[in-house]
């Protein structure tokens, strides 16, 4: 029966060219996304997309996930899921709460909504690093939308942030996972670039209408 | 396998080693960790620490993190006290010029990756750099309360009494708080956090550093971050503030009065000197009054790439 099962053959799709150096790159990006909230740093190596996942998520798939990090998509598609078991073993979860990582493609869909940020593992107060990271993919980083501004460590005073592509409540409904030292700590990804949001930035300001 | 294709194909780094010597899965752990520890200010992540080929206290935990961070761009400056030439920095700068084929140098504004034990550099440091502590304890609540659950249990509650009542001890016995290293500090108004042990001399460095730091104890396997511009305020009181060590004398070799010195006898007859245990501001502060150079051209990436 087993063998019967058609997998697509997707698998062969090319993960990083060089994985130690790319993934060595792709995380010190990270790294100082999340250590400087709200800045933008290009993702500096991508693979080919793969819907409905971007080149530069999958960057940050191939670079922090394995067999130890139960993963939760809001589209899980079987060509994504197979590539992605390929080339990183990651376990695939259909339940939000047993993932420490979800892959949100879009956050504008009912999955990916701000509901299921509410549902993803907040931490402990013993444990607060059990709380999930998630990657949500936005449209994008222009400077002519509405604002808000970002605080606290690794900031060194104010910064402002506009995001398109999320939808409004996104934002607050990933602070209201917050109860200090618990939280969901965030990366958003456009096609080329990264901002990370650590549990610890406070989001203010005004939203104007969107 | 494939690492070790790569990092021979890099051409710099000695073949036969995974890409700065850890296995790819190990580093894509401590890679996680880390960031945790960067999303929550002066908390310790658990990781599972490796063997290393060097013992616990040598500064394994740093060297896992210095490890998952470097790459081929890098340029790694190690001290250890201070001091670029003592063996612990040369063997850890030549086992990374080995393993990841990176350039090495003494010089503290070249490095992006400083590795350290016991000090931090007195050139301020810069939002592109990254300090890499090595920490032995890295509990600062270990001598109060000896179980770790309990430890983890008073992080949780902020219940950081004990260690107050601990440096009112102090007081109450001679008059002032005297430790003097490995002096604990607030992290963000949250987390207390053992800032490994440097002088407290250089606690006020830590406080909205532009630079990311990040701490590593490989036999407790912890580890831990305080982001830039983050605030680190030393435990004190209100009637007995925070202070730090002053020396009556200036540095013996080139007159500095606001860096931390090392006593060092020079003779038989007890004659001592008070030196810069900051190797690197010394030799660049005697290049300036000297009017040799700008900067001290011989100190400058002496290592280089080595190839084994």
């Amino acid at each position: 029966m087993l063998a019967n099962r058609a997998r697509p053959v997707i698998a062969t799709m090319p993960g990083f060219g060089s994985p130690a150096l790319d993934e060595q790159r792709v995380f010190r990006a990270l790294l100082s996304a999340l250590a400087r909230p709200g800045t933008r740093h290009p993702v500096p190596v991508a693979p080919a997309p793969l819907t409905p996942l971007g080149g530069a998520t999958l960057a940050v798939c191939l670079t922090l996930l394995d067999h130890e990090t139960p993963l939760w998509l809001d589209d899980p598609a079987p060509a994504v899921v197979e590539y992605l078991r390929f080339h990183t073993g990651v376990p695939v979860v259909d339940r939000p709460d047993r993932a420490l990582f979800a892959v949100i493609s879009d956050p504008g869909s009912a999955a990916g909504g701000p509901d299921c940020l509410a549902a993803l593992p907040h931490g402990t107060p013993d444990r607060p690093e059990l709380g999930a990271t998630v990657v949500v993919q936005v449209g994008g980083f222009a400077a002519d939308l509405p604002v808000r501004h970002l605080s606290g460590p690794g900031i060194a005073d104010v910064i402002p942030l506009s995001v398109t592509g999320l939808p409004e409540g996104w934002l607050d409904a990933l602070v209201a996972t917050r109860r200090p030292p618990c939280g969901v700590d965030g990366f958003l990804v456009d096609a080329t670039e990264v901002v990370g949001l650590p549990r610890t930035t406070q989001i203010t300001g005004d939203v104007g209408a969107g | 396998m494939t690492d070790e294709i790569q990092s021979s194909a890099d051409g710099r780094a000695a073949p036969g080693y995974s890409y700065g010597y850890l296995d790819a899965q190990t580093k894509r752990m401590v890679r996680r960790a880390v960031l945790k520890a960067v999303a929550i200010p002066g908390y310790q992540v658990a990781f599972a620490s490796r063997e290393m080929p060097l013992p616990y206290g040598w500064g394994t935990g740093a060297l896992h993190i210095t490890a998952s961070l470097i790459g081929p761009d890098d340029v790694l400056k190690v001290i250890d006290q201070g001091a670029d030439d003592t063996t612990n920095a040369v063997s850890i700068r030549r086992f990374f010029a080995r393993t990841a084929g990176v350039r090495t140098t003494e010089a503290t504004a070249d490095a992006t990756v400083i590795q350290t034990r016991h000090r931090v550099p007195e050139r301020p440091l810069g939002p592109d750099q990254v300090l890499v502590y090595q920490v032995p304890i890295p509990e600062p609540l270990r001598w109060i309360e000896p179980r770790e659950p309990e430890c983890r249990r008073m992080h949780a509650l902020e219940d950081y009494g004990a260690l107050y009542v601990r440096l009112y001890e102090d007081i109450a016995h001679i008059g002032r708080i005297a430790t003097s290293y490995n002096y604990p500090v607030m992290v963000n108004g949250r987390y207390v956090m053992s800032p490994s042990p440097i002088p407290k001399f250089d606690n006020p460095k830590l406080d909205r550093m532009p630079a990311l730091q990040l701490f590593g104890a490989g036999r407790e396997r912890r580890l831990y971050a305080v982001p830039p511009y983050t605030t680190v305020k030393s435990l004190d009181f209100e009637d007995h503030p925070f202070e730090v060590q002053h020396w009556e004398t200036p540095c013996g070799l080139c007159g500095a009065t606001d860096s931390f010195l090392d006593e060092v006898i020079v003779d038989d007859a007890g004659g001592r000197l008070y030196v810069c245990s900051d190797t690197d501001h010394c030799a660049r502060r005697r290049a300036i009054r000297d009017g040799s150079a700008t900067r001290a051209p011989w100190r400058d990436d002496t290592d280089g790439p080595e190839v084994a």
